[in-house]
């Protein structure tokens, strides 16, 4: 059996079953009709924009709302720079504003300025004992 | 715009019928439920013909796919399925039994013959020798090259032959 012949055989058992299969096949108008219903029960093409836009605009207010107002703040603790010694003023002694006062250039401090310490000056009064 | 189709798909109808029940498995429910699906795809825009080729071969495109998809989308319900119930997932059977029974004996040996070839080689021979497609228009049908839908052809081809020579032997 040559090629050809062997096509050709080919070529018949193909068109045998064409045939059989045409007489099985189901009317073009039932199957086209059937899709167009189908398509419509889909939904319209105007409905699924709107659809579309409504998801859109939800979407937009998700993303565009107002941030939530931020918890209060619990009450701040004190800080440490901010406490004051309840015994602090024991510390008020007299004199300490020698001790806080830088002394001013030249010669020593004057004494005479400051009560009680005037006999401490090089001044001619001086105190006689008794 | 779908309506100026309608004509041209109307003429095509039993050869695109026929397409789709060698693309599932000689299926004649199937068949027709992938077909259906291949004109709401046309309605729907989903499918638009350009031109590029010939309406038969874009069509026949348009089928073949929709026959993978669904293909696809029921082998994933069975695993699905199976999975939930703990067992072998159950698929569906092959082919229309009701079919294969008002069949010819040579249709059936045809079909049998046909179903022992790689599904490319099956589905080269059925675009040929069925369709009267050239080479060229099948594998366009198929997306593949000119050279590999030729050798996937006459090897195929081969392959048919010797089948049907078994099926002849008593």
């Amino acid at each position: 059996m040559t090629g050809e012949d062997d096509d050709r055989a080919l070529r018949e058992a193909f068109a045998q079953a064409r045939r059989e299969d045409a007489a099985q096949t189901p009317a073009f108008a039932r199957v086209w009709e059937t899709a167009r219903a189908r398509r419509m029960r889909r939904g319209r093409p105007v409905f699924r924009l709107v659809l579309a836009g409504l998801g859109v605009l939800a979407l937009a207010a998700v993303l565009l709302r107002r941030p939530p107002a931020p918890p209060p703040q619990p009450p701040r603790a004190p800080s440490i720079i901010d406490w004051r010694s309840p015994t602090g003023f024991l510390l008020q002694t007299p004199g300490r504003e020698v001790l806080g006062t830088p002394a001013l250039g030249g010669g020593p401090p004057d004494y005479s300025r400051i009560p009680g310490l005037d006999g401490l000056t090089g001044s001619s009064e001086r105190r006689r004992s008794s | 715009m779908t309506q100026p189709l309608e004509p041209d798909l109307e003429a095509l109808h039993p050869a695109s019928f026929g397409w789709a029940l060698a693309c599932c498995g000689w299926d004649r429910e199937e068949a027709e439920d992938v077909l259906q699906e291949a004109y709401v795809k046309v309605l729907d825009g989903a499918a638009v013909f350009d031109g590029r080729s010939s309406l038969k071969t874009w069509l026949f495109g348009v089928i073949r796919r929709t026959a993978a998809g669904r293909r696809r989308r029921r082998w994933a319900r069975a695993l699905a399925l199976g999975r939930w119930l703990g067992g072998q997932a159950a698929l569906p059977p092959p082919h229309d039994p009701e079919s294969s029974a008002r069949a010819s004996e040579t249709r059936r040996a045809l079909k049998r013959a046909l179903e022992a070839l790689p599904a490319r080689q099956r589905e080269l021979l059925h675009l040929v020798f069925y369709q009267d497609l050239t080479v060229e228009e099948a594998s366009r049908v198929l997306g593949i090259s000119v050279g590999a839908a030729r050798t996937h052809y006459h090897r195929g081809k081969e392959r048919l032959r010797e089948q049907l020579r078994g099926e002849d032997r008593p």
